[in-house]
């Protein structure tokens, strides 16, 4: 019963979106209004029949129904409610239901607060997304449907993946992430509108720009929300391996990123158009490649869902979307052309430039490495690998290099730079980078790398608050305030520019967190019988005992852990754990983590005796890692604080928040 | 020269169509042993009835290595049938012998009990260096070795009763 | 002019000492790594066979425990880290490195990063673009007139050649991120372990020159010690059979009897060391040993306060010196309360 309304539901939204796209072109092309609101409606209609496709599956979940194979494949009945609810993301087909249920709900956003403005554009626009709804709805109509029934009914479901219940940030990882791919639909669709429509100005930037910060938040905010949760939770005391589905998230992180920096150049002439199109067109083709690369089980990950049909649709789509977007540019490349003139050479535009090419050749060598595999396998039959030190040795100038950037491109103005300028905002900024990198040196930092990334976060940092003392200054001179308040009004003023500034600040703390943590972990093996003792660096674990119980929360789930006793800066009693799942062969390491400002302690049991009790634990001391998602909440506060309403703002749904930027 | 721009949008779409499409019909599991036209790992360890074997044993007559853990749920029982039946057709011809992968004695065991004992030996590879050494990715994986001690073929994954017979046929085992 | 060469001054400065710290930084010499270190960054290159894109070094799994394992021994026994990976290649193809071979992957994203950099350099440096009146007009921020073309495209290829050199520097030595890896195993079972390895190996070596000179009892001597220091009881059964063999050697030597009642006492065979002791007693009447071993048998063995009592007494007569001394006196009065127990 439940089935058939969900895939019902599937079905009629794969037909309105039809309805919509369509009723959507011919109002574009006749100017009909009539059709315009139509087709808009139609957008609506489709967001809700996936909210009831998404509501009958949660339903489903939190009632174990096991007649629907996803339910019995994905739950259990003794899975917990929060769990459950989650599982609509957990596994491929549900979390293809969730995707098109952000989808619509974006383009109804975007709809619904302009559907009294912007006349030219916004039908384009949402036939352009109601077109990629129409896709996910086509999906979930025919390879991947989410509703398919199974007879005869288990009496008990497999539960969910035994790594995907270990921890609530898989509540938070996905919805974040997912937020931000299919939010970044939405400037794609606004420049197809503008690409077909000729006009491409202002109105168009202003529009992607605004449409295109609030899904990058979302986007930056999982991708960090990701790396903790996999901290947390997998036991090996690192967060980023390089896994094909981490570059899915990262790739059109990087575009975006690129994009929304070119685009200030853009909003000011008629110069980086081009790029502007091509960067929102990559984009939004990265995030399907991305969802390709997940689901079709190309590449193996940690990630990887089970291979399906669903491969050879996701593949259609990349292309389809690849296709569009070339064609429109290469037409229309004629009105993307700039003024011809280049910027002065040492400007704030040139280093714009500079950003864009690295932030893109940044994103070309991680798509080539996740893609070379393939394409190695395909050109000479041979099977090859392209792992986490190939990802660190290609990233890292660019890393440094855009840190470089992060301080100097705020502090270059705009048009061209004179000595003076130079000489007054760079010298001190250029001797506080030697000299932290330095005081990093004689503080113990081992390797090039970290304490080149100090001493350029230095540099960089300097710059920043340079250019916030500056302003500062001025208007406090000029208003006769305190410093404090002068620099909150400044900051108020130019929200845009301070908050921008704070997420610099941002990208600086979590990337000296991460050269820090990189080179500075130290990791130890000990094998210890009960009463044993093992120390590393300060600290000193004594192995208590060892405990085999099932979970209190999901008596399914049979818990043996390590009773370890930890002394050193920070004290505490661990318990580190290895779980049987009853739907997983492998038992699934629960890790513990002690957190301190400093540095965090970390232990994973990897094996043990039941017998003696004796214990395999792994122990990590990992330098400043909570830092990395201290520089990760900065950013998205620098981010938030720039697309936050002002003064001007009345109290409104988040459509206004998004657009009064 | 403008209509040359047209020109980007295949140079673009194709390589990464062709990339992504090729990619689509691989197992990303699937990886070609360098073993193959090689001779077997040397090996000398005891099977789960206490007595030896060793690699210089199984000369003289085609073996087939089954690599196995009673944890391979499904994979492993789905393919002991087909291990069953290969043994019985082909006692005299081939050698079957089991390696256990990352398992301990006693549930490989109850595996065979609940499952059925071939009669072929199993040994436990408790180190996990036998694995190393056939360059194991994960179980199941088979390996079919020659009369000379050449390993000829590798089956990464579960046996079907086609996918035996054709191997089977490499080392020159079959009706 | 004289104020813009100190400003140039000033900027080439701190271009030279940025220059100079990336250099004195990369030719630092770096800790001497020890054998846990160096197996850790070849693990780390290897990519474990069954689990997902993890290297041998980071997984918790079997497989990745037994390649650390190998990768360890392979260099104690003398391998460099090329012959390592290379046996590793040979039983599963190049897919075992986690760093793919060839110059390919590190040319391709180097060349496509060198095309975009060529070509916005071609952009901003084009020799028609310095007669621009845009270029050295007054910046709209500071009002102030820009750098003069040359000045700028000095400085912008002065500082991206100090940034390439320093980042170029990093990305060509081995590891931009290297792991510090300080293994601590739980200390006394490292050295017991150890400790026994070694003492097998003492074990292999003197049966070996044994087999050649089956009558020399230094060696034989030896061999009864290693034995004696095993943890088992079945090392102490063989020292006590090399041991009989060193007395049928010669049997007027009583310095094999002490350990081989030694060794029975150990291993509760009291009825050996009774008849061991007792053989000891031939050859060495006056020995303190005797009287020493029959107390030790007579308390521990039989709990026989009375003959313990005696044999121990006399021990204290004959030897009151003897470092045993105290162990002996704490015994005899355990005997001594235990007889006057006894009604």
């Amino acid at each position: 019963m439940l089935a058939t309304i969900g895939h019902a539901a599937v079905v009629i939204g794969l037909a309105v979106s039809l309805f919509a796209a369509a009723a959507s072109i011919l109002a574009a092309r006749s100017g009909d209004i009539g059709l315009a609101r139509a087709g808009r409606r139609a957008v609506y209609v489709a967001c809700g029949l996936s909210a009831i496709a998404c509501g009958v599956m949660v339903t489903a979940l939190l009632g174990h129904d096991f007649s629907i194979l996803y339910v019995a494949r994905n739950n259990a009945t003794t899975t917990p409610p929060f769990y459950s609810f989650i599982s609509l993301w957990a596994a491929l087909e549900g979390s293809i239901l969730f995707w098109t249920l952000l989808l619509t709900g974006w383009s109804s956003l975007l709809l619904y607060r302009y559907r009294s403005a912007h006349p030219a554009l916004m039908p384009w626009a949402a036939a352009g997304l109601a077109v990629v709804a129409a896709f996910f709805f086509a999906v979930m109509t025919w390879p991947g449907d989410p509703f398919v029934s199974v007879t005869p009914v288990a009496a008990e479901g497999n539960g969910p993946n035994a790594l995907l219940q270990n921890h609530p940030f898989m509540g938070l990882h996905p919805p974040l992430l997912y937020l931000g791919y299919t939010g970044l639909a939405i400037p794609f669709a606004l420049t197809v509108a503008a690409l077909v429509t000729r006009r491409l100005d202002g109105e168009w930037l202003t529009l992607v720009r605004r449409w295109t910060l609030v899904p990058w938040i979302f986007l930056t905010a999982g991708i960090v929300a990701g790396a903790w949760w996999s901290y947390e939770v997998l036991g090996w005391g690192g967060y980023w391996a390089w896994d094909p589905v981490e570059n899915a998230a990262l790739l059109p992180w990087l575009t975006a990123t690129a994009f929304i920096h070119s685009a200030m150049v853009a909003e000011r002439g008629r110069s980086l158009r081009t790029w502007t199109v091509i960067l929102v067109t990559t984009t939004f083709v990265l995030t399907l490649l991305g969802t390709f690369l997940t689901r079709s089980g190309v590449i193996e990950s940690v990630h990887s869902f089970t291979q399906s049909a669903i491969g050879a649709w996701f593949l259609a789509g990349v292309l389809g979307a690849l296709v569009v977007g070339a064609v429109l540019a290469v037409w229309r490349l004629p009105d993307l052309a700039g003024t011809g003139s280049p910027p002065a050479l040492v400007s704030r535009e040139s280093a714009f430039l500079l950003n864009n090419l690295l932030f893109t050749g940044l994103a070309f060598a991680v798509l080539f490495g996740t893609l070379y595999p393939l394409l190695a396998e395909a050109l000479s039959g041979e099977r090859l690998s392209v792992g986490a030190p190939w990802f660190n040795r290609v990233s890292a100038p660019f890393f440094a290099a855009l840190l470089f950037l992060a301080g100097v491109g705020p502090a270059l103005p705009w048009g061209a730079a004179s000595w003076r300028t130079l000489r007054d905002r760079f010298v001190v900024p250029a001797l506080v980078g030697v000299l932290v990198a330095v005081v990093g040196a004689l503080v113990g930092l081992q390797g090039l790398a970290p304490m080149l990334t100090v001493g350029l976060a230095g540099f960089s940092g300097t710059l920043l608050l340079g250019e916030v003392v500056r302003a500062a200054r001025g208007r406090g001179r000029s208003s006769g305030q305190g410093w404090m308040r002068a620099a909150w009004g400044v900051a108020t003023r130019n929200r845009r520019r301070y908050g921008g500034y704070l997420a610099h600040v941002g990208v600086l703390v979590a990337a000296v967190a991460v050269a820090v943590s990189a080179s500075g972990s130290v990791q130890a093996t000990a094998v210890l019988i009960p009463g044993q003792s093992a120390s590393l660096a300060g600290y000193t674990v004594t192995h208590r005992q060892l405990v085999r119980e099932p979970l209190a929360a999901d008596p399914r789930v049979f818990e043996t852990r390590a009773q370890v006793d930890v002394e050193g800066p920070q004290r505490g009693t661990l318990q580190p754990a290895l779980r049987a799942y009853p739907n997983s062969v492998a038992a699934i390491a629960t890790p513990t983590v002690m957190t301190s400002v400093g540095e965090d302690f970390y232990l994973t049991l990897m094996a043990y005796d039941p017998d003696t009790g004796a214990v395999t634990l792994r122990l990590f001391i990992n330098p400043l890692v909570a830092w990395i998602w201290v520089g990760g909440a900065v950013v998205v506060l620098g981010a938030a604080f720039a697309i936050w309403p002002g003064r001007r703002v009345t109290a409104g749904a988040a459509a206004e928040a998004v657009t009064r930027a | 020269m403008r209509a040359a721009r047209w020109l980007l949008i295949p140079l673009l779409v194709i390589p990464l169509g062709w990339v992504l499409f090729m990619g689509l019909g691989r197992d990303p599991a699937e990886i070609p042993s360098p073993l193959i036209g090689k001779p077997m790992p040397a090996f000398q360890l005891t099977t789960l009835d206490g007595d030896s074997l060793s690699s210089t044993d199984l000369a003289g007559r085609p073996a087939v290595i089954n690599f196995w853990a009673s944890w391979c749920i499904p994979a492993c029982v789905d393919e002991h049938p087909v291990l069953m039946d290969a043994a019985a057709r082909f006692a005299q011809e081939v050698q079957l012998v089991g390696i256990l992968y990352d398992d301990t004695p006693q549930d490989a065991l109850d595996f065979l009990v609940r499952y059925g004992d071939g009669g072929w030996p199993h040994i436990d590879d408790a180190s996990g260096e036998l694995a190393l050494a056939f360059g194991v990715l994960g179980p199941p994986e088979t390996f079919f070795v020659d009369a000379d001690g050449i390993v000829r073929a590798k089956h990464y994954g579960p046996l079907t009763d086609e996918s035996m017979a054709r191997n089977l046929a490499l080392i020159g085992v079959g009706p | 002019m004289r104020r813009l060469s100190r400003s140039t001054w000033a900027v080439l400065a701190v271009l030279a000492a940025t220059a100079l710290l990336g250099v004195v930084i990369a030719l630092w010499p770096s800790p001497p790594s020890t054998a846990e270190e160096r197996a850790r960054a070849i693990a780390a290159e290897l990519r474990c066979p069954d689990c997902a894109g993890l290297s041998a070094a980071d997984s918790p799994t079997q497989a990745a425990a037994e390649i650390r394992r190998q990768v360890g021994e392979m260099l104690a026994a003398g391998l460099s880290s090329d012959q390592i990976q290379a046996s590793f290649v040979a039983r599963y193809g190049d897919w075992i490195l986690l760093t793919p071979p060839g110059p390919a992957p590190w040319l391709i994203p180097l060349a496509a990063t060198g095309f975009g950099a060529a070509t916005l350099a071609w952009w901003l440096l084009r020799p028609g673009a310095s007669v621009d009146a845009p270029r050295a007009a007054a910046s709209p921020a500071t009002g102030e007139p820009g750098l003069p073309p040359p000045m700028a495209r000095r400085l912008a290829v002065g500082v991206a050649m100090a940034l390439a050199a320093l980042i170029g520097i990093g990305f060509l030595l081995p590891e931009p991120f290297s792991l510090a890896a300080e293994t601590v195993v739980n200390q006394p079972l490292a050295e017991a372990q150890a400790a026994e390895t070694a003492r097998q190996a003492e074990i292999e070596r003197l049966l070996a020159l044994i087999a050649a000179e089956p009558t020399d009892r230094a060696l034989l001597s030896d061999l009864a010690d290693a034995y004696l220091a095993g943890p088992a009881v079945e090392d102490l059964q063989r020292a006590a059979s090399v041991l009989l063999l060193l007395i049928g050697l010669d049997p007027d030597d009583p310095d094999p009897y002490a350990r081989l009642i030694s060794a029975y006492i150990r291993a509760s065979d009291w009825t050996d060391a009774a008849a061991a002791t007792d053989g000891l007693a031939e050859v060495a009447p006056d020995s303190p040993d005797v009287p020493f071993f029959r107390g030790l048998i007579a308390w521990r063995g039989y709990g026989d306060a009375t003959t313990a009592l005696d044999a121990f007494d006399a021990f204290l007569e004959i030897a009151p010196d003897d470092p045993r001394v105290p162990m002996i006196r704490a015994l005899r009065q355990q005997a001594a309360a235990s007889v006057d127990e006894v009604p």
